[in-house]
């Protein structure tokens, strides 16, 4: 058995090459475990090459068609083989599978039958499409002025001084949205060598502990049947609701990277946003067309210290400090994400200096956003989440990090680029210092 | 008259395939049209994925297909020494229900009995036997 994938007007389509009998089956359900990417929802199993089919098969076909029902989308088989349509006949399964000549006529009508955004969507929320993004901005809320909390200073952690009395607990359990410098240990002399990158959702923490492992530690409430203190060098915590939420799908290719979706933002507040003073905190639930990150090695404690006393982020430092990874991975899996964006074009006049300082840095790995705006987001992977942009952010979220298949986590480069994405955005009215 | 052919496999669905060649091969020589050949693969193919997962369960298990020509037809004897098990026992799938996710369980059974013109089964020495007949025409 052989096969391979492509996407025609956003289905999938399989081709599948050689007998499915128990063993192709088996082979194909393993592969299109793989092919399957976390935004396709109608897939077409393209027969042509397949002259036989055994029950094995029809298991494998039932299988896919309970997963596209899973995404409320649809299965469809075309081109099926006069032995394999005997086969599905004897069975009773012609009824069973959607099964069509020609894939030209199966991608037809699961287009035409798709179901269209509700009429709601159309008529009241607005729309922008521009450079092949489309964009649907549905408003969120207005109850309280979105603030961030900073705990720590970020300077310590460029220069590698922090100490055991910059380290703090804080639990998590309550924080929705915050990303930082943390670890978990016994005590804080346990925790302090371990310091690494750390994002927060709807309570679950995540890390990656320095400790040379380059492997992340998943930690939800329920796992420990507690609120487990958690070590932190650094914490920015969003207070506070999303005030817009975007829902963004793209015709490019490659999709569209972190610093195009804050430029839109940037650009689109601009002109519309009348609370908008050059800050926002944004969460992205949305699908990978690739992962570009980069982490911290080592703790960034004192001990440590660059004997220059130059930034860890300086270019002599930058290789010994931070590990970058900008191979293509992960693509077609799903990205949840927590960050900061400062639009460096916009008057940032409305915060004082200091607190800004607090959040911002010029990382040199970061190369897309040029001098226009500062960046910083941390993301978590999962596998295997059907996207759909029509549920609730907040809600999905939540369930994702409770019940959904972690695969890693990342400080993200401004390159990593999405294909689909809904955005959750706080227009940040202040900052604090915790 | 051409001496039976026998084919001794583990019990493991990687050894379908080369089944279906072997049987494909023989089946030519003895004259069997394409689609006598496929049902044949089929049914023996079913049987034996029968015999993997309910019998064996296990890939370390001997499975032995003996292929005869009997005048016009074929007879495949498998016999393999997995605990008792009559397949033609187990009751035919509902295939009337209009429920869109049926179960598959029993349908293997069901696809040799449309496809062969002899289903037997007989447990003798401490091995199950199933004899499968094609014929060459209907």
């Amino acid at each position: 058995m052989e096969a391979r994938s492509e996407r025609k007007d956003g289905v999938l389509i399989f081709f599948v090459t050689g007998r499915l009998d128990a063993f192709g089956a088996q082979q194909l359900d393993s592969w299109a475990r793989e092919a399957l990417h976390d935004d396709d929802r109608e897939l077409v199993v393209d027969l042509a090459g397949s002259p036989y089919l055994s029950s094995g098969g029809i298991r494998t076909f039932n299988g896919l068609k309970r997963e596209m029902k899973r995404r409320n989308g649809r299965l469809a088989l075309s081109n099926v083989g006069e032995y394999p349509l005997k086969v599905l006949d004897m069975a009773g399964f012609t009824t069973v599978f959607d099964i069509f000549p020609t894939t030209e006529e199966a991608v037809r009508d699961i287009v035409l039958k798709r179901k269209n955004p509700s009429l709601f969507n159309e008529i009241f929320y607005k729309k922008i499409a521009a450079e092949g993004v489309n964009l649907t901005i549905e408003p969120g809320w207005m109850t309280t002025p979105p603030a961030l909390r900073v705990l720590g200073d970020l300077k310590k952690v460029l220069y590698a001084t922090i100490t055991e009395s910059d380290v703090k607990t804080k639990k998590f359990s309550e924080v929705n949205y915050s990303l930082g410098l943390g670890a978990l240990g016994a005590d804080v002399e346990d925790a302090l060598p371990l310091l690494g990158e750390m994002i927060t959702l709807h309570g679950s923490m995540v890390w990656l502990p320095t400790d040379g492992n380059n492997t992340p530690d998943f930690l939800t409430p329920l796992d420990t049947g507690g609120d487990v203190p958690v070590y932190t060098g650094y914490n920015i915590t969003l207070d506070g609701p999303f005030n817009e939420y975007f829902t963004l799908d793209t015709e490019n290719a490659n999709g569209v990277s972190i610093a195009d979706i804050y430029r839109t933002i940037f650009s689109s507040a601009k002109e519309r946003v009348k609370t908008y003073r050059g800050v926002v905190a944004i969460t992205i639930w949305g699908v990978l067309d690739s992962l570009s990150s980069s982490g911290l090695k080592k703790a960034p404690v004192a001990g440590s210290t660059p004997a220059d006393g130059q930034s860890i982020m300086a270019p002599t430092h930058l290789h010994e400090w931070v590990a970058a990874d900008t191979a293509s991975s992960y693509k077609g899996d799903t990205l949840v994400s927590f960050g900061i964006g400062i639009d460096l074009t916009h008057d940032l006049s409305g915060f004082s200096e200091e607190n800004l300082a607090s959040i911002y840095y010029a990382n040199p790995l970061n190369k897309g956003a040029g001098k226009e705006m500062y960046l910083h987001n941390h993301g978590v992977v999962f596998k295997n989440i059907p996207y759909d942009p029509s549920l609730d952010l907040n809600t999905q979220v939540k369930k994702i990090v409770s019940e959904g298949e972690f695969a890693d986590m990342r400080h993200l480069l401004d390159s990593t680029r999405l294909r689909k994405a809904k955005i959750g955005i706080a227009y940040i009215q202040t900052i604090t210092k915790e | 008259m051409d001496p039976p052919v026998t084919l001794k496999i583990s019990s493991d669905i990687a050894e379908i395939p080369e089944v279906s060649a072997r049987l494909e091969e023989l089946m030519e020589a003895y004259g069997f049209a394409p689609e006598a050949i496929l049902d044949t693969q089929l049914a023996v193919e079913e049987a034996i994925t029968n015999i993997i997962v309910h019998g064996y369960k296990r890939p370390d298990g001997e499975i032995q297909i003996t292929c005869s020509r009997v005048s016009d037809a074929i007879e495949i004897r498998i016999a393999d020494s997995a605990p008792p098990f009559d397949p033609l026992s187990l009751p035919e799938p509902d295939l009337s229900s209009t429920v869109s996710e049926r179960r598959i369980g029993g349908l293997g059974i069901y696809l040799i009995r449309r496809v062969m013109d002899g289903f037997f089964y007989r447990y003798e020495d401490g091995k199950n036997i199933l004899t499968l007949i094609k014929k060459k025409a209907d």
